[in-house]
C-alpha cells in the first residue's frame, strides 16, 4: 500500500492536491471517483475507455494523498457529500463499515485471492471489491548471499538469522544484512502473524500481545537490531534505498510489490540481477505474510450504484488489471490475470504469487490501525533498548484494552459494532 | 572646572552641507555662556561637537586646556542636559540619577550618598522611586539637571533645557539655574533659541547665525552695540526698528547721513518729549495701540514704513491721530547697507558701557 | 478607564461576532466533546455516545504519550522562544549596523522563511539534515566533526525541530524589534554615551529594557505559536523517533483525525487552551511597570 516514501511525498502532494482542486471544474459528474496517489493517475488514464463504452457518462477522478485519504473520505461521509466510488486501503475499510458508509458488494469475479476477499468481509457481508493486492516479502541481493555461501534465502527464522550473520561478516562498515525501518510496523506485523496466537483475543475484545507467540516475534525482531544485523534508522533517513541496496548497504529488505517498479526505475537495466524476491521465512518453514491492497467501495449515499458497479466491473476486467500493473506495478487482485503476460513472464513476481496464497488477514476492526501504530511505537522502544519485551508487551496490552473498552461495551450490548444495522438516513439513500 | 576653547571649528556634513564655519570663542572657567541663534543656526550641532557625539571637520576644541578632538564623549568630563530631558523611561528617578555613576563602577554606598544629596539639592527626595512619566515637566527637568550635576563634570552643556516647559515654569527654572550655577561655579554652555533667555541668563553670549559667530559679548553690550544688522534685529523684544534717513523730520541732521547706511532704533528709545536739542524727531499716524500694562506698544505708519515704539501709556493720542517722537542721537544704531556691519557714528556718546570685546 | 458608550460597543461588535462564531462557540463545543467518549462508533450511531465526565482528563493525566508530548512541546517552547527572541534581537541590531544599501537584502533574506510554507521548509530541512547526504552534516564534516543522525536520535530530533522552528520564526521578531528599536530616541544613547556607558552598557541597560515590552509581546506570540507546534514534526519526523517529537497538537491530531477519538482529542485541545490562557494571564500581570500609561 503506502510505502513510507509514498507517504513522505504525499505530504507535498497534499499541498499540490489542494492547489489542484482550486482549478477543479465543478461540471456535473456522471460518476465521482476518489482514488489515491499513483492509482488515481492510472485510473484517469483508464477512464476514457470506460467512458467510450458508456456514452454520455463522464467520470470525475479526484486524487487524494495517502496521508490524508482516509481523513478526507471519513469527513466527506460525515458531511454527507461522499463520492460514488472510492479506493480504500484494506485497513481503512473497517471504520467505514462501522459508519455504515458502504454498500454491500455482491459477486463480481471468482478468482480473487481468498485472503484479499476475506478482509472485505464483515459478518459475512463483503463491503469492498479487491482491486489490487500487496503483501510483504523478501527483497535481497542474490550475489552477496552467494558470496556468503548460500544459494537462496532460508525458509526458517533460524536459517535466515544464520544467513544474516554470515552476510554481515563479509560486509563493510556501515553496511547491514537487513533494512527494517523502525517507523514501519508491517515487518513486525508479519513476524507476529507467523506465530500461532492472534494479536487480539476473545473476539477482538482484548490485546494479546503478552502471549508467548507475540513475545517470540518481538524478541526475534529485537535481536536483529541488537546484533546490528539491521540499523536503527527510520525510512526518512534513506535518500534512495534502491541505490543504497545496489551499493550493498543492505542485503535483505522486507517490503511490498511497488518496489519491483521502483528498483527498475532507479537502477539501470544492467543492475537487474542485483536484486531478487523470495517468500518470507517463517518460524519453522515458509511463513505467512500480511495481505494488503486497495478495494473499490461504493458509498451508501451514492445514487448511481448500478453505474458504480459497472465502473468497478470494467476496472477489474483482465485488460484493465494488466494495465494497472503496467502503469503502477500494483498486483492484480484476480489470480486469473497472473497467467497473462507480462505478469506471467516476470521472475520477480513469482515469489509474490506464491506468498499471496500464504497470507493471514489482520483483525478487521476500526481500532486496528491505531493498535498497529501503538505496536510500532512499543517495538521501537524495545528495539532501542528502552524497554524489555515482557514489560513492554504487558503494558501495551493494558493500552490496547483501554482502546477496546468501547468495543467490548458495545459487544456486551449484543450488537456487533461493525454489524449494527444501518440507520434511517442512510437506508433511505440505499433505497433510492 | 575648566574653560572651553573653540578655535576655527568647521563642521561639514557628509552631504557636503556646511553647518558651522570657522567658529571660535571661549567660555571662561566658571562662566555661564549662552549660545543663541535662530533654529538651524548650528548651535545644537556645536554642542554635540563639544560633547563628542559628533566629530568636527576642522579646528580645535579644548576643554580645560586639553585638546579633545579625538577624545570620546565619556572621557571629556562633560555633562549634557538635553532638550527633551532624555531621561531613561524604564528607570526610576533614582536609577536615572545613578546611571552615570553605576556604569563607571562607583561603589554602591557612594552612589547612594551622592544621589540623595543631589536629589535634596533639587527638591527631588520624594520623587526618587517614581518613573519619569510620573513626574511634572519641572521635575523631569530637575532630574535631568541632577543627572548632569551628579558626576561633577568640568563643563555643563545645556541644550535648550527649558524650551519644553511652559512660560511661568521656565522663568522659575531659569532663576534656579542661575542660582545653581552660582553655587556650583562650573563652566556652563547654555544653548537656546530664545534671546531673552540668553540676555537674562548668560554672563556673556554668543550669537550664532548661518553657522557663523555674529557677536560675542556681554548681554548688555550685545543689546546696546549689536555688531551687525542681524544681531540688532534678533536680540531684543520687540525688535529694533530699521529706518532710513528720510524717516526723520530733518534727514540732514541725521549723523553721517550717507545713503549707504541704515539706522536702527529700539522701540524703547523713543520718547514723546524732546530730551535735548540734538534729539532727532519723527512723526507718523498711530495705527495701533497695544497696552502691556504700564507701557504701550504704539505702531505708527510713516511714508517710509512702520515704526514700533514702546511708551508710557499716559497722555497718548488716540488711534488715527498724528504723533511726534524724539530719539537721542546716541540711541541711533547705524549699519552698512552693503554688508550689514555696524558703523560707529563719530562723535557720539554711547549710553551703554564700552564693549569688552570686538567681533572678529 | 474607558467609559461605556454605545458607539464603542458598535465598533467592537463585528469583532465580537467573529470571535463568537469562530472561537467561543467552537470552544464550548470542544469542551462539551471533551466530556464525552465521542468516537467512530458514535458517528455511526448517536446512541453509542456517552457523557463520561472528566474521564478523558483523568486518562490524560496517566497517559505516557501525553506526558511525553507535553515534555516535547515544553522543550520547544522553553528552548525555542528565548532562542527566537535572542536571534530576533541580534539580527535586528546587526542589520542596523551594516551598510544601508545591504540592509534590505539581509532583512528580506532573514524574513523569507517566515512567509514560506512550513511544509516546503520542513521538506527542505529534511534534506539538509539527512544523516549521510545532508548539507548540515557535510559542513560538520568539513569542520572535522562526526556526522550526526539529526532526525534519527530522540534527543537530536527534538533539537533539530527546534532549530527549524526558530529559523522559521525569528525573522518576524526581527522586523518587529527593528521597528521598536527605531522608536527609541537617539538622545537616550547620546546621554548614555556622555555618561560613560560603553556599547555593552547601552545594549543591556537601554536597548534591551526599552525593547522589553516588545520582546514580551513577541514572547507571548512565540509561546502561543510554538505551543501549537505541528507542521514541522508532522513533516520532518511524523512524531518520531520513539515519539520524541510528538507535540501535543500532533498527538491531538492523531487521536482525532487518525483514530477518531474526538472525546480524547478534545480533552487535549482543552488542556492546550487552558495552559495558553494561564500563560497569557501570567504574562499580563508581570509586565514591566514603566509602560503602563
Amino acid at each position: 500500500m503506502s510505502s513510507a516514501f509514498g507517504r513522505a511525498g504525499a505530504v507535498a502532494a497534499l499541498g499540490a492536491t489542494i492547489l489542484a482542486c482550486a482549478g477543479c471544474t465543478h461540471a456535473p459528474c456522471g460518476l465521482s471517483v476518489w482514488a489515491i496517489g499513483s492509482e488515481a493517475d492510472a485510473l484517469e488514464r483508464m477512464v476514457p475507455g470506460f467512458e467510450a463504452s458508456h456514452p454520455g457518462v463522464s467520470v470525475c477522478v479526484q486524487e487524494l494523498a495517502w496521508s490524508s485519504a482516509q481523513v478526507r473520505l471519513l469527513s466527506a461521509v460525515a458531511a454527507g457529500d461522499p463520492p460514488d466510488v472510492a479506493q480504500v486501503g484494506d485497513t481503512d475499510l473497517a471504520m467505514l463499515v462501522t459508519l455504515h458508509a458502504l454498500r454491500p458488494q455482491r459477486h463480481i469475479a471468482d478468482d480473487f485471492f481468498p485472503g484479499a476477499l476475506q478482509v472485505t468481509r464483515f459478518n459475512g457481508v463483503s463491503y469492498g471489491v479487491p482491486w489490487y493486492v500487496d503483501t510483504r516479502l523478501l527483497f535481497y541481493r542474490p550475489d552477496i548471499l552467494r558470496r556468503a555461501g548460500f544459494d537462496r534465502p532460508a525458509r526458517t527464522w533460524s536459517g535466515w538469522l544464520k544467513q544474516m550473520r554470515a552476510v554481515k561478516r563479509i560486509l563493510g562498515p556501515g553496511q547491514y544484512a537487513l533494512l527494517a525501518p523502525t517507523n514501519e510496523y508491517e515487518f513486525l506485523e508479519v513476524l507476529a502473524l507467523q506465530e500461532p496466537a492472534p494479536m487480539l483475543r476473545d473476539g477482538d475484545r482484548y490485546g494479546n500481545f503478552a502471549s508467548a507467540s507475540f513475545r517470540r516475534a518481538l524478541s526475534f525482531y529485537k535481536s536483529l537490531y541488537e546484533q546490528h544485523l539491521a540499523p536503527r534508522i527510520d525510512d526518512r533517513q534513506l535518500v534512495n534505498l534502491w541505490w543504497e541496496m545496489a551499493r550493498g548497504d543492505f542485503v535483505f529488505y522486507v517490503s511490498g510489490p511497488w518496489n519491483i517498479g521502483e528498483f527498475r526505475r532507479f537502477l539501470p537495466p544492467r543492475d537487474e540481477d542485483l536484486w531478487m524476491t523470495a517468500p518470507m521465512p517463517g518460524p519453522n518453514g515458509p511463513g505467512v505474510s500480511i495481505i494488503g491492497g486497495s478495494d473499490f467501495v461504493v458509498l451508501r449515499a451514492s445514487r448511481r450504484a448500478l453505474l458504480a458497479r459497472e465502473f468497478i466491473r470494467y476496472m477489474l476486467a483482465d485488460r484493465q488489471q494488466v494495465r494497472l500493473y503496467e502503469l503502477t506495478g500494483d498486483l492484480p487482485a484476480r489470480r486469473g490475470v497472473w497467467r497473462l503476460p507480462p505478469l506471467a513472464n516476470d521472475v520477480k513476481l513469482r515469489a509474490f504469487r506464491s506468498q499471496l496464497e500464504r497470507v493471514r488477514p489482520f483483525e478487521a476492526i476500526p481500532e486496528w490501525d491505531e493498535i498497529m501504530d501503538g505496536m510500532r511505537r512499543m517495538a521501537a522502544r524495545v528495539a532501542a533498548g528502552d524497554a524489555s519485551v515482557r514489560g513492554a508487551t504487558a503494558g501495551f496490552d493494558r493500552t490496547v484494552d483501554d482502546w477496546l473498552a468501547k468495543r467490548r461495551e458495545l459487544l456486551a450490548r449484543s450488537a456487533t459494532p461493525t454489524a449494527t444495522p444501518p440507520r434511517g438516513g442512510s437506508r433511505a439513500a440505499e433505497e433510492r | 572646572m575648566a574653560a572651553l576653547e573653540i578655535e576655527h571649528v568647521e563642521k561639514t556634513l557628509r552631504s557636503g552641507q556646511s553647518v558651522l564655519r570657522d567658529v571660535s570663542f571661549t567660555a571662561r572657567d566658571g562662566e555661564l555662556l549662552a549660545v543663541v541663534g535662530p533654529s538651524g543656526c548650528g548651535k545644537s550641532t556645536l554642542l554635540r561637537l563639544v560633547a563628542g557625539l559628533d566629530s568636527i571637520t576642522a579646528g580645535v576644541i579644548r576643554i580645560g586646556g586639553r585638546t579633545v578632538n579625538e577624545v570620546p564623549p565619556q572621557q571629556r568630563d562633560v555633562a549634557m542636559v538635553f532638550q527633551n530631558h532624555a531621561l531613561y523611561p524604564h528607570m526610576t528617578v533614582y536609577e536615572n540619577l545613578a546611571f552615570g555613576l553605576r556604569v563607571r563602577g562607583t561603589p554602591r554606598t557612594q552612589i547612594d550618598r551622592r544621589v540623595r544629596q543631589t536629589a535634596a539639592q533639587l527638591g527631588l527626595e520624594a520623587m526618587l522611586k517614581r518613573y519619569p512619566r510620573e513626574l511634572s515637566g519641572g521635575q523631569r527637568q530637575r532630574t535631568a539637571l541632577g543627572r548632569a550635576m551628579l558626576r561633577n563634570p568640568a563643563l555643563f552643556l545645556l541644550d535648550e533645557p527649558l524650551s519644553s516647559l511652559d512660560v511661568p515654569l521656565r522663568a522659575e527654572l531659569r532663576r534656579e539655574l542661575a542660582a545653581l550655577h552660582r553655587s556650583l561655579g562650573t563652566t556652563m554652555v547654555y544653548v537656546t533659541h530664545d534671546q531673552s533667555e540668553a540676555l537674562s541668563l548668560g554672563q556673556r553670549m554668543v550669537v550664532l547665525a548661518g553657522g557663523r559667530v555674529q557677536q560675542i559679548d556681554t548681554p548688555i553690550n550685545v543689546y546696546h552695540r549689536p555688531a551687525n544688522r542681524f544681531v540688532a534685529g534678533f536680540v531684543g523684544w520687540p525688535p529694533m526698528n530699521f529706518l532710513t534717513a528720510e524717516s526723520f523730520d530733518d534727514g540732514a541732521r541725521v549723523p553721517a547721513g550717507a545713503s549707504g547706511l541704515e539706522y536702527g532704533v529700539r522701540p524703547e528709545s523713543f520718547s514723546t518729549q524732546a530730551g535735548g536739542p540734538d534729539d532727532l524727531q519723527l512723526a507718523g499716524r498711530i495705527e495701533r495701540i497695544e497696552s502691556q500694562g504700564s507701557e504701550c506698544h504704539i505702531e505708527l505708519t510713516q511714508r517710509f514704513g512702520r515704526v514700533l515704539a514702546r511708551l508710557r501709556c499716559e497722555k497718548l493720542p488716540r488711534v488715527g491721530e498724528q504723533i511726534r517722537l524724539w530719539v537721542r542721537r546716541s540711541d541711533l544704531h547705524a549699519f552698512d547697507r552693503t554688508n550689514g556691519q555696524r558703523v560707529e557714528l563719530m562723535g557720539l556718546e554711547r549710553s551703554g558701557p564700552r564693549p569688552e570685546e570686538r567681533t572678529q | 478607564m474607558m467609559r461605556k458608550r454605545p458607539s464603542g460597543a458598535l465598533f467592537v461588535l463585528p469583532a465580537l461576532v467573529l470571535l463568537a462564531v469562530f472561537v467561543f462557540i467552537p470552544l464550548i463545543g470542544v469542551f462539551g466533546l471533551s466530556l464525552t467518549d465521542f468516537d467512530v462508533y458514535s458517528v455511526a450511531n448517536p446512541a453509542n455516545l456517552h457523557v463520561i465526565g472528566a474521564a478523558n482528563y483523568w486518562h490524560l493525566l496517566r497517559d505516557r504519550q501525553a506526558w511525553q508530548a507535553l515534555e516535547t512541546t515544553l522543550v520547544v517552547v522553553v528552548v525555542g522562544v528565548p532562542a527566537t527572541l535572542l536571534l530576533s534581537l541580534i539580527s535586528a541590531l546587526m542589520i542596523e549596523s551594516i551598510a544601508e544599501r545591504w540592509r534590505g537584502l539581509f532583512r528580506t533574506a532573514l524574513f523569507v522563511p517566515v512567509v514560506c510554507s512550513t511544509v516546503a521548509i520542513a521538506i527542505s530541512w529534511r534534506y539538509l539534515l539527512n544523516t549521510r547526504f545532508g548539507l548540515v552534516n557535510h559542513l560538520l564534516g568539513l569542520l572535522g566533526l562526526r556526522a550526526v543522525d539529526w532526525l534519527g536520535s530522540p534527543h537530536l530530533a527534538i533539537l533539530a525541530i527546534t532549530i527549524v522552528v526558530v529559523w522559521k520564526g525569528f525573522g518576524y521578531g526581527m522586523i518587529i524589534v527593528s521597528a521598536a528599536r527605531k522608536e527609541i530616541p537617539d538622545e537616550l544613547y547620546d546621554a548614555a554615551r556622555i555618561e560613560g556607558a560603553g556599547v555593552p552598557h547601552r545594549l543591556l541597560r537601554i536597548t534591551v529594557p526599552m525593547l522589553a515590552p516588545t520582546l514580551g509581546l513577541l514572547a507571548l506570540l512565540d509561546v502561543s505559536g510554538y505551543w501549537q507546534l505541528f507542521a514541522e514534526p508532522y513533516v520532518l519526523t511524523q512524531g518520531g523517533p520513539l515519539g520524541s517529537t510528538t507535540s501535543l497538537l500532533l498527538l491531538m491530531y492523531e487521536r482525532g483525525f487518525r483514530w477518531w477519538r474526538w472525546g480524547a482529542a478534545s480533552a487535549i485541545a482543552m488542556a492546550l487552551t487552558a495552559v495558553m490562557w494561564l500563560f497569557a494571564w501570567v504574562q499580563r500581570h508581570t509586565r514591566a511597570g514603566w509602560r503602563g500609561d
